[in-house]
Formats: structure tokens, sequence, C-alpha cells
């Protein structure tokens, strides 16, 4: 694996790393959208001087494109509620959520950094309404370092699924391929990382998919 | 006289559509795919002049990729781009062999005399 990336670390220095590995990643996207909307607005834009100068106005051709930067828009709005709402995760030491919609929005900000070594993230929930308080900031950033670990190992093409759910305790499992390692080794970097949130890592029957259960600490 | 040919490389697929489009109406022929391997696939059976090529792709960096394009088609010159880039940036770029570093979003005006320029230069070191 790469030298330890600082978001590993819990001081606080580890935490302001993991709030700018999230947000560099979603700012880029940000990025991607704009430069789609600049894209999309020089076509018609070319569109209207080929009309002035004689060329068919294809109406329904431009509407598309219209269409596209509608749809751009909509892309950025959402990216940035998800940002705004993991920023705020962090106003607190202890604060009150809601699982599910959590994860399902770290997810969101997370995809593109697991989409980058050709893995599709996925997002799962067993349970639904799992009201709580805690720290989320800082659990989340346990779930990122461990999910980060898990992509090294992780097939290029295959998917990563991020379950949350409440059978005994609130807790989140990541679900993912590994090829080129052990899983007693994989296993053993996940415990030294997850800083006593552990609940569980199992292989179930399938040689090579490992399961990393997460739980809350109250 | 024959059209100048590109490759666009980037994997957002909703912004290398409009690009080409935009290319190939000021006169260029485009080929734009959304991953490196499929880049890559090109090269088996066409030549192009110059290719765009995002800097962050999934699996392979566009950095990585263009040294492998280079294997492939070593007179080809390059455009790298990048949502953030840096003077650092575009410096290492430059010296891992690309003629530029364009920031995203790119000002097609500006795109375009930069492939043009590349393209003369390249014609006036070759003659």
């Amino acid at each position: 694996m790469n030298p330890k990336p600082k978001y590993f670390d819990d001081d606080c220095a580890g935490k302001l790393a993991f709030m700018g590995k999230i947000s560099s990643s979603v700012t880029h996207e940000l990025n991607n959208v704009f430069s789609i909307i600049n894209e999309y607005a020089g076509v018609i834009e070319d569109k209207i001087y080929a009309a002035m100068n004689g060329a068919e106005f294809d109406v329904d051709k431009v509407m598309v494109y219209k269409e596209k930067i509608v749809e751009q828009i909509s892309r950025g709005k959402k990216l940035n509620k998800n940002l705004n709402g993991f920023s705020h995760n962090a106003d607190d030491a202890e604060i009150e959520f809601e699982l599910t919609s959590a994860m399902e929005n770290f997810v969101a900000l997370t995809k593109r950094t697991a989409s980058l070594k050709e893995i599709s993230l996925e997002f799962a929930a067993y349970h639904t309404e799992v009201f709580m308080k805690g720290d989320l900031f800082s659990f989340e950033k346990r779930l990122f370092a461990a999910m980060t670990y898990l992509l090294e190992f992780a097939p290029a093409g295959s998917a990563m699924k991020i379950i949350a759910e409440n059978k005994n305790v609130p807790c989140v499992t990541i679900a993912s391929k590994f090829a080129g390692a052990e899983f007693e080794d994989i296993k053993s970097g996940i415990e030294n990382l997850s800083g006593g949130l552990l609940e569980n890592v199992s292989q179930n029957a399938e040689p090579d998919s490992i399961y990393v259960q997460l739980k809350f600490q109250d | 006289m024959a059209k100048i040919k590109l490759l666009i490389v980037d994997d957002e697929a909703e912004l290398v559509y409009p690009m080409s489009e935009r290319l190939e109406i000021r006169g260029f022929e485009v080929e734009a795919v959304t991953n490196w391997s499929d880049a890559l696939k090109l090269f088996d059976d066409s030549r192009f002049d110059l290719a765009i090529v995002d800097v962050k792709l999934p699996g392979l960096s566009g950095v990585e990729l263009m040294k492998m394009i280079f294997q492939l088609q070593p007179d080809i010159k390059v455009i790298l781009m990048s949502g953030h880039g840096s003077e650092e940036e575009a410096r290492d770029c430059k010296a891992k062999g690309a003629c530029e570093l364009l920031i995203k979003p790119v000002k097609m005006n500006s795109l375009v005399n930069k492939i043009l320029k590349i393209i003369d230069s390249g014609d006036e070191s070759e003659a």
C-alpha cells in the first residue's frame, strides 16, 4: 500500500485532512459541472451564430442542449447540498442525525474517490429511521479511512457497498471484493485504523469478499 | 487539405461530446472516449495529430496515459486538462511531454489557438 494517508490519524490534523480530501473531491466534481455547462452554452452559441449566417436553426437540438444545462445545475445543487450537510457534521462533537440519510450522503460524497479506482460505490439501507446522537464526523472519518484502505485491494471493475443497519446496535458495513492480499493481512490493517469502532470483520462464504462492520460509539 | 485529427479523453461523457461538436464545427476531425482503455484501442487503426487528455482519469492518470500514447505514436502532441492546475503542475506536465496544461472550463477560442499553434510548430520542426 502507498504511505499512510494523513486522514488515517485521529488527531486534529487527521480530521482536517479528511475534510480536505472530501472538499477537494467535491469541488473537482463541481468544476466538471461548470465545464459541462460552459460547453453546452458554447454549442448553443455556435448554433445561434450559424443560424445568423444562414444555417438551419435546429430548435429540438438546442432544447436538448438547454435540458443538459438544467441537468447539470441540478447535479451541482445536489453536490453543494451534500457538501454543506457534511461540513455541518463537524459543528459539534455530538450532533443528532439519522443514520441512513447520513450514510447516503457519505456515499454521494465519496463515490468519486471510488470511481477513480474504477470501483463503483453503492449504498444500501437495511433499516430506516435510525435516529442517533454522537460524533458523526469522527465516525465518517474512520469509515472513510477503512473504505479507502479496502479500495487499495478491490479489483478494478468491482462494486463496493456501504450498508447502514440497526440489528443490535447501529452500525455500517463495508462489503467489498479483494485481490492480491490475504484476508488476515487486510483484517489486521483494518483493525489498526478503526480506532475501537470495529464490530466485526468477516469473509462469509465468498473467499474474495470482505465485510467490515463499524459500530457507533456512544 | 486534410483535417487536423484530435482525440479527446475525459471520463465526463457530458463534457466530451459538446466539446467534440464545437471542435468539429471549427473544422477538426474528433474522436472522443471516456476511459483510458478505449483511448489506447483507437491507436490500433488510427493516428492522431493531437490528444486532449484529462489529468484525472479512473484507473490511470492522464500523465500515465500520455506516456502510453507516446509509446504507440511517438510524434503525437498532447494537451492535458485539469480542474485545478497550479503552475508547478503545468511545469511538471510539460516536463513529462505535454505541450500544454489547460484549466477547465476551457475557453474554446483559446483551445483552438493552442491546437493550431502546437500543430504549426510541429510542422515547422519537421520541415
